[in-house]
């Protein structure tokens, strides 16, 4: 015997609410009808109202989270295991047979259930809903321009209260057809639904397939670089650990600059170092500008020599050479460009390293 | 597939007890959950997501009394500081001999008003009418019957008492003459001006230079003294206006909180708002189906407007609910009213006058007037109405078969505009010629000799002498018809915890039993619905228990 977590949150706020108001409008609706006394005429006639308006909101909200969550798809009638399923409970449930369905936390209803709840959801909510709003707004509405009186919209509306009575009387009482006869009940309020081991190991995988099957799609929708730079960073951090991250820091602390130019000659990456030697402060002022950003005539040559000498393939180690930074100061370095591969070996930019060798020029 | 490999490797590492979940998305917190040992959860883990919303959805339904909060205008007309003195004027400081006198000493001043009050009903006791086929006639208590004193041909010596003029005895009367005009019935502020009975209305003499001088604006004693008097005796009539609603000690709110001092303290003119001397509200009684006189009404909403509760659905019953139906549950508070007048007890016994009266005073009867029946605090009775009514006269032609509605009233629950309204129901029985299926003027006031009933007791006699005088055919055979008249409640409203409550119509036994054009929520049903739908709750109860009950029986069964 397991416990399963089938109901969220939200799932029992708005089951539990639903049910409380659903009752108390069948008690304040036979005070209005005239069956009983309880609360007094007019009282009854305002929580009914004001009931209604709580209800309506509600239902509101709930189809919002039905949508967003993907909760209607637990409504999508079928035939599957119908018959099986009504067999069940005039035969089964005395031969201590088991449950021809598997609940779960996707699929929380039977086909019985589901052709019921999504018929209350269709048929009769909007019904007592739309009765109710007309009757309520009787002389706005019907009997503004026509002499219409009351009968049919009454009639309507009591129709649906009665059908709702019913529902909830069979609908109690096949609560206490679950693993034990409270267990529906309790999973209702606390989420844990008590099964079987069986079903407890259905539910707990299904839960994980489905789970592994929306990673799957997302996987397949997405950029696979993002993807693993996710991947990476995820790991990292469950570890605490990652081996190039001692390399970054070694190279930041050195105050060597690192610099990732693409097909295009547009800088894509520059590093911390890079940026000190350039005397830039922001990442923005040199991501996508064309490598002969802040170089003049002669240093804007020798540096586009360097990038289609790199681009067919060589690698590129230079001796000292000249730099303007932002500023306009000059400084002197000596770097190396190697090209960038992509999974296929396509040349698809250079990357490489500068040392600043001011000092020593002087 | 990298991503899972990863993902793989972190789930890899659940052994280990150093680790610590970090909020992921996904399949690696799910997994977790899943295999973390089960506890019940506590009951305070609960409120926040069951109990606490609970609480404030339901304190929300049992606080929230609507979202209309308007404010009720209540109109209090400021009263001048300080009236004229009538008293200093050189005119009205010489003795009249006759009340005319008095009157053009006031017209000499006011000399533009005797033309206004010559218009008004007050004056002509007749208002042109226009029917439904665009015909005008002219209807009024001069030529309106009731079913009281019936109609004042041949008895104005009588009935004009209440005129406000001077000399009205016969049907000769001249309306053009402004002399006639009695100006202090309805202004005199000193309470001691008097009509003499039986004497068309002229004014007793003895002080007329004191009243003269003591006219001001009209008061409630001033309209109440005939308008609570009629039909020969105080609240007789309406049943809702009674002399005493003017006595500050007798009026109180629970009497009605509009005239009672420490209610609104109103003048009736300050809801029966009077320009050049035309005043606001029509009684149904002399009224038609003049859409003028229909809508000649004061009315509560010029004053608390038709929206005046904060609760929206109370206020939704104006479209059809008058809001006198709710808030004048009974009438005839103070004194009786009489409910029934029976024309057809009357006449000598043995040659002789008879005078009866029940121990309760609510019965009586006498030779010339047959049988009074009264009531007190009385339950109105209630009906669909758009205004308009349908009047009776010399030329109505009634079905005697039946009981005859002296002024029936039109609408019902299909017409927008009706709604239902509270009525005094008059009851009566009256003489009418069993030939030509008229009604008849009966004499009743006058010497003997002159065919007057209280004086001769002869309906033949009286009956011949009235129709002659007012001109139209008697066949000669008479006969005593059932009549109803309905006199729509108005006054005597009560403070608002005395108002119906709502189960007094939305309830099996509804005070509005009669009115069942309509669905009334609470009184009505489909009752084949009721049945069916009890007998599907029921069906769904007794499969629910029987199959319960074999599960049990099952279960039993597997143990052994």
């Amino acid at each position: 015997m397991k416990k399963v977590y089938i109901y969220n949150k939200y799932n029992r706020f708005w089951h539990w609410t639903q049910a409380a108001l659903i009752l108390f409008l069948v008690v304040t609706g036979l005070e209005v009808h005239g069956t009983m006394k309880l609360f007094g005429y007019q009282n009854a006639v305002t929580y009914h109202n004001n009931a209604a308006w709580s209800l309506i909101v509600l239902i509101i909200f709930t189809i919002f989270w039905d949508f967003t969550i993907g909760e209607w798809r637990q409504y999508i009638p079928t035939f599957d295991l119908m018959t099986e399923q009504i067999k069940y409970y005039i035969t089964g449930i005395f031969n201590k047979a088991p449950h021809p369905t598997h609940k779960t936390k996707y699929t929380k209803f039977n086909p019985l259930q589901r052709m019921t709840y999504l018929g209350l959801k269709l048929m009769i909510i909007p019904v007592m809903i739309l009765s109710g709003v007309l009757y309520f707004y009787f002389f706005n509405t019907i009997h503004s321009g026509t002499a219409l009186d009351l009968q049919w919209i009454a009639i309507i509306h009591t129709f649906g209260a009665f059908v709702l009575v019913g529902f909830v009387l069979v609908h109690i009482y096949l609560t206490t057809t679950g693993h034990t006869v409270t267990s529906s009940v309790e999973a209702m309020i606390t989420g844990w639904e008590e099964m079987s081991d069986e079903d407890a190991k259905y539910a707990i995988e299904e839960g994980l397939q489905v789970k592994i099957n929306e990673m799957k799609k997302e996987i397949r929708s997405s950029n696979r670089d993002e993807l693993l730079d996710v991947a990476l960073r995820d790991v990292e951090a469950k570890f605490g650990y990652t081996h190039d991250s001692n390399l970054r820091q070694a190279v930041d602390h050195s105050g060597i600059g690192y610099f990732k130019i693409n097909s295009q000659g547009r800088y894509t990456e520059v590093n911390e170092g890079w940026l000190n030697l350039y005397k830039c402060t922001a990442l923005s002022d040199v991501i996508n500008q064309p490598i002969a950003l802040n170089r003049d005539e002669s240093d804007r040559k020798v540096v586009e020599d360097i990038f289609t000498t790199v681009m067919q393939g060589k690698t590129v180690q230079s001796g000292e050479v000249k730099r303007t930074c932002k500023d306009g100061q000059v400084g002197y370095h000596t770097f190396t460009a190697s090209p960038v591969l992509d999974e296929n070996g396509v040349i698809i930019g250079m990357e490489g390293f500068i040392i600043d060798t001011t000092n020593q020029h002087q | 597939m990298i991503y899972i490999k990863c993902y793989r490797a972190c789930l890899s590492l659940k052994h280990r007890r150093t680790f610590t979940p970090v909020k992921m998305k996904g399949v690696y917190q799910q997994k977790l959950i899943l295999l973390k040992s089960y506890k019940m959860k506590t009951f305070f883990k609960l409120v926040p997501s069951l109990i606490l919303p609970m609480l404030l959805v339901f304190t929300f339904i049992f606080t929230y009394k609507g979202w209309e909060e308007k404010e009720i205008v209540i109109a209090k007309l400021e009263k001048a500081s300080k009236n004229v003195d009538h008293s200093k004027f050189a005119e009205l400081q010489k003795p009249f001999a006759t009340p005319q006198e008095m009157t053009a000493a006031c017209l000499s001043c006011h000399n533009q008003r005797a033309e206004e009050i010559m218009s008004t009903a007050h004056w002509n006791w007749s208002t042109p009418d226009t029917l439904s086929d665009g015909r005008v006639r002219h209807i009024g208590k001069k030529n309106v019957l009731n079913n009281f004193c019936v109609g004042i041909n041949t008895n104005e010596m009588l009935c004009s008492g209440c005129h406000i003029g001077y000399g009205y005895s016969d049907k000769n009367f001249d309306f053009h003459n402004p002399n006639n005009i009695d100006c202090i019935i309805c202004h005199d502020n000193s309470g001691k001006y008097k009509k003499s009975k039986g004497q068309a209305g002229m004014a007793d003499t003895t002080n007329l230079k004191e009243m003269a001088q003591s006219v001001g604006p009209t008061n409630n004693k001033n309209c109440s003294k005939c308008h609570a008097m009629g039909g020969g005796g105080n609240n007789v009539k309406h049943g809702d206006l009674d002399m005493d609603m003017t006595d500050q000690d007798i009026c109180t709110k629970d009497i009605d909180v509009h005239m009672a001092k420490d209610g609104a303290d109103l003048n009736c003119s300050q809801c029966h708002i009077t320009s050049h001397h035309q005043i606001r509200g029509t009684g149904p009684m002399t009224n038609s189906t003049s859409l003028h006189n229909a809508e000649n009404r004061a009315t509560c909403t010029e004053c608390h407007t038709d929206r005046p509760h904060n609760n929206p659905t109370l206020n939704d019953h104006y479209n059809k609910v008058a809001c006198q139906t709710c808030h004048i549950p009974t009438y005839a508070k103070i004194n009786k009213t009489t409910v029934n007048w029976d024309w057809s007890t009357t006449g000598l016994r043995n040659g002789e006058q008879f005078k009866e009266e029940a121990p309760d005073k609510m019965k009586k009867s006498d030779s010339g007037h047959g049988t009074h029946t009264y009531g007190k605090n009385l339950k109105p009775e209630y009906f669909w109405w758009n205004g308009k009514t349908e009047v009776t006269t010399l030329e109505t032609q009634i079905d005697p078969t039946k009981v005859v509605d002296m002024n029936a009233l039109h609408g019902d629950y299909s017409e927008l505009d009706s709604k239902i309204y509270p009525f005094k129901v008059m009851r009566g029985k009256q003489p009418y010629d069993s030939k030509n299926n008229t009604f008849v003027q009966i004499h009743t006031f006058g010497p003997k000799g002159s065919g007057a009933y209280w004086s001769d007791f002869d309906w033949d006699k009286s009956i011949r002498s009235g129709m002659e005088y007012a001109g139209y055919p008697y066949s000669g055979k008479f006969a005593f018809v059932e009549t109803r008249s309905f006199w729509p409640v108005n006054h005597m409203v009560s403070p608002k915890t005395e108002a119906l409550s709502c189960t007094e119509c939305h309830s099996q036994n509804s005070v509005l039993a009669g009115l069942n054009d309509f669905y009334l929520p609470g009184r009505d049903r489909n009752n084949y619905l009721d049945w069916a739908g009890k007998l599907f709750v029921l069906f769904a109860a007794l499969g629910v228990i029987g199959h319960s009950i074999l599960r049990v029986m099952a279960r039993k069964r597997n143990i052994r």
